[in-house]
């Protein structure tokens, strides 16, 4: 008997132990598929931003805009402007909220239409108001970030009296702002950079804004968003809305829906002036230019100095001020169906605020003008949305403002 | 892995065992980077809704 001792075969060479040992995955080949696939779809996002998702919109109707969890992104408004401006024409933005959206009128009968009309080719209007945006958000962010390419460019927007927008917008269009911020589309102004890293460092939210920061500068580079809003404008939307409920359009390409806008010349009057719409739309109505105001000793209306330095602050932070001169900003009034049942007393007041907010502007350097002192109460949808012959009307007063400014601005001799 | 699977792979020869390796490696990479670059955009939007309420 030999005394070499019996040594065991080694597991290697088991058949069993050979599958252990031949990977399936290649870690490395796997990372590199990984890397690359992201800089092929950061690239694709690149790429198809670039063209118009949206060539027969004439706005970012509800199924194209958050009221459906579509976020339109800065390069698809961006591209939307390009397809609707041509280099030698002077640029129109309308910003603002469904005011000028135009809410309540047809597409074929927007105000921002009948505006082009009324401007001529030499003008290009393009309608990028959003429902309850506040002038400094989507659109005042494009018009902004598009500045050397379109130099001769007026942005347009509405306010309330003694309404002064942030800085930042709204948080309901605040993902335009990270979309721009992050992309560096915008310009250097201190007021807007620190109150955009104030509102990042509040201790309450502090979490959800860093991780929403997070993924707008992952989003600069990969271009997600870009590429989503894409597919879902061109192929099928990914979830279910309940904006959408109907199973058959819920993945429907957004960008083959129509814009089909409620039409206030096809609803009843009694059914936009219902008694319970008539009390509430009465009491905003009143309160219009509640804030504020006191009468002096000779009953005259006065502002609080407070409540003017507010409003002169906010006004002054809400755009750059190279960008104050180009800004024209539409002071919006109540339908005359509810000013007209105000005392004169508040009449008098609405018409101070009104005074005071279009002079607050003006002295920081912005243009400004009211609309709708000579409106009828058909030019009105409810209180404060237009018809189509409200739009017109807006349309016909805003024409000659614009190309006033143009002319200041020096765009046209 | 199934028994039928592992047999193949068991058989193949080790260049051709090593190219699909590769080959599928490379796939779930890429496709794992499309299910993240979705994700990213999915979490990125609202849970609900834009809800309007003219004021």
């Amino acid at each position: 008997m030999s005394d070499t001792p019996l040594i065991p075969p080694s597991p290697i060479t088991t058949p069993a132990a050979a599958d252990v040992t031949r990977p399936f995955f290649k870690p490395w080949t796997l990372l590199l598929g990984f890397v690359a696939g992201l800089a092929l779809l950061s690239f694709a996002g690149r790429t198809v931003i670039k063209r118009d998702l949206h060539p027969t919109a004439v706005r970012f109707h509800p199924m194209i805009a958050p009221d459906s969890q579509y976020e339109p992104t800065m390069g698809e408004m961006r591209a939307f402007v390009r397809a609707r401006c041509r280099p030698d024409q002077i640029l129109v933005v309308v910003g603002g909220n469904s005011i000028l959206l135009g809410v309540g009128q047809p597409a074929d009968r927007v105000w921002t239409k009948r505006l082009q009309e009324l401007l001529g080719d030499r003008y290009a209007v393009v309608n990028l108001a959003f429902r309850g945006s506040s002038p400094t958000d989507g659109g005042a962010f494009v018009a902004e970030s598009l500045r050397d390419e379109f130099p001769r460019q007026i942005y347009i927007a509405n306010v309330a009296a003694l309404q002064a927008a942030d800085a930042i917008g709204i948080e309901s269009y605040r993902f335009i702002l990270f979309d721009a911020y992050y992309k560096g589309m915008l310009l250097p102004w201190a007021p807007r950079d620190q109150q955009f890293k104030d509102y990042l460092a509040e201790p309450a939210f502090h979490t959800a804004r860093f991780e929403r920061r997070l993924g707008a500068q992952i989003d600069s580079v990969v271009h997600f968003r870009d590429f989503w809003n894409w597919w879902s404008a061109t192929k099928f939307f990914t979830f279910a809305t309940p904006y959408q409920p109907d199973p058959a359009l819920a993945y429907r390409a957004r960008g083959k829906f129509k814009d089909e806008e409620t039409d206030f010349d096809t609803l009843p009057f009694d059914q936009r002036f219902s008694p319970s719409v008539i009390a509430n739309d009465t009491v905003i109505t009143r309160a219009y230019s509640a804030a504020g105001y006191a009468k002096d000793a000779a009953g005259v209306w006065q502002l609080a100095p407070a409540a003017r330095d507010e409003f002169i602050l906010f006004a002054a932070r809400a755009f750059p001020d190279a960008l104050k001169p180009r800004t024209l900003v539409l002071v919006s009034r109540n339908s005359p169906f509810y000013t007209r049942q105000l005392p004169p007393d508040l009449q008098a007041r609405d018409e101070t605020a009104i005074r005071d907010t279009i002079a607050g502007f003006e002295q920081l350097g912005y243009a400004a003008m009211d609309y709708g002192s000579d409106f009828a109460i058909e030019d009105f949808g409810d209180r404060t949305h237009l018809t189509s012959a409200g739009g017109a009307n807006l349309a016909a007063h805003t024409a000659p403002k614009i190309e006033a400014l143009a002319t200041k601005l020096g765009y046209v001799k | 892995m199934p028994a039928a699977l592992r047999k193949l792979w068991e058989n193949l020869p080790p260049p051709a065992a090593n190219l699909l390796a590769h080959a599928a490696s490379l796939a779930v990479g890429l496709f794992a980077a499309f299910a993240i670059h979705y994700v990213l955009y999915r979490i990125g939007l609202p849970s609900k809704p834009f809800i309007y309420v003219a004021f």
